[in-house]
């Protein structure tokens, strides 16, 4: 029989089969621990967190995820701990069981609110809208808006993004002419 | 008890018709996915919690494992009624 438990650091080779088989990027064991061990509320203030649920299925393996990572925001200096939703995937002839997951996301404590940032389309509005979640009064939700404030870092991300290595090259020889030219 | 019953399914109906954005739908004891274009298992997700919420229940792994069909879920929801 299927089901739900908090996922743990040890699940990281399962997860990341789960992930692959429909194409989430992939992270090393390293990047994806540190999600949440160089979590700053995390690592500054030692509170214990959920990393994450995983569907097992009858033999103990993950065929369903749901991460969990904590984010720390400041209102009217209150500091309001948010939980943000990450690669909700599980494999097909356990969709069911899916619900499990996004239960266990709405239903944690000691959160002062959970942020989804991904979830766009219509179906997912109307999960979340179930749990009375409320949309971030934007006009548009399928247009990325960035606040940029590192250019280099972020031309370089973009660029990686769009696999355009040469260019990245390019422009860091371009940063270094303007370098040159600037001193 | 055919009263309760008749008013669960006539609940459930309600949710699908909710759900699925369609008043056609009728509900009966041997439909699954396949008797719905939309049912996918988002759509299944959206239902389950329609269900719950509807029914201010929580579903565990062992009942949604259960769940084959609209008959199984009238069942399962037959007995959180009668437990009150």
């Amino acid at each position: 029989m299927s089901d739900i438990r908090e996922a743990t650091f040890d699940d990281y080779e399962e997860i990341m089969e789960l992930m692959q088989r429909f194409e989430i990027p992939y992270k090393t064991k390293k990047e994806w621990k540190g999600i949440w061990e160089y979590n700053p509320m995390i690592a500054d203030d030692h509170i214990s967190w959920t990393i994450g649920w995983v569907v097992v299925n009858d033999e103990g393996r993950v065929v369903g995820y749901l991460g969990n990572i904590p984010l720390v925001y400041e209102l009217n200096g209150k500091r309001l701990i948010a939980a943000v939703a990450h690669a909700w995937v599980v494999d097909e002839e356990f969709r069911k069981y899916s619900v499990l997951l996004i239960n266990s996301y709405f239903n944690q404590r000691n959160v002062d609110m959970l942020l989804n940032t991904t979830g766009g389309n219509s179906v997912t509005i109307k999960i979340f809208s179930a749990y009375k979640a409320k949309r971030a009064p934007v006009d548009q939700y399928d247009v990325a808006r960035f606040c940029v404030t590192n250019y280099k870092g972020f031309l370089t991300a973009l660029l990686k993004k769009k696999e355009f290595l040469c260019i990245i090259l390019l422009s860091h020889l371009y940063h270094l002419q303007c370098g040159v030219l600037i001193n | 008890m055919e009263k309760v019953k008749e008013n669960i399914r006539n609940r459930l109906n309600n949710i699908f018709q909710d759900v699925f954005d369609d008043e056609k739908i009728e509900i009966f004891e041997e439909m699954t996915a396949e008797d719905i274009d939309e049912w996918d298992s988002l759509m299944h997700v959206t239902l389950v919690l329609a269900v719950e919420k509807e029914f201010d229940i929580r579903l565990n792994a062992s009942e949604i494992g259960k769940l084959q069909n609209v008959g199984t879920m009238l069942i399962l929801l037959e007995k959180y009624v009668e437990k009150g």
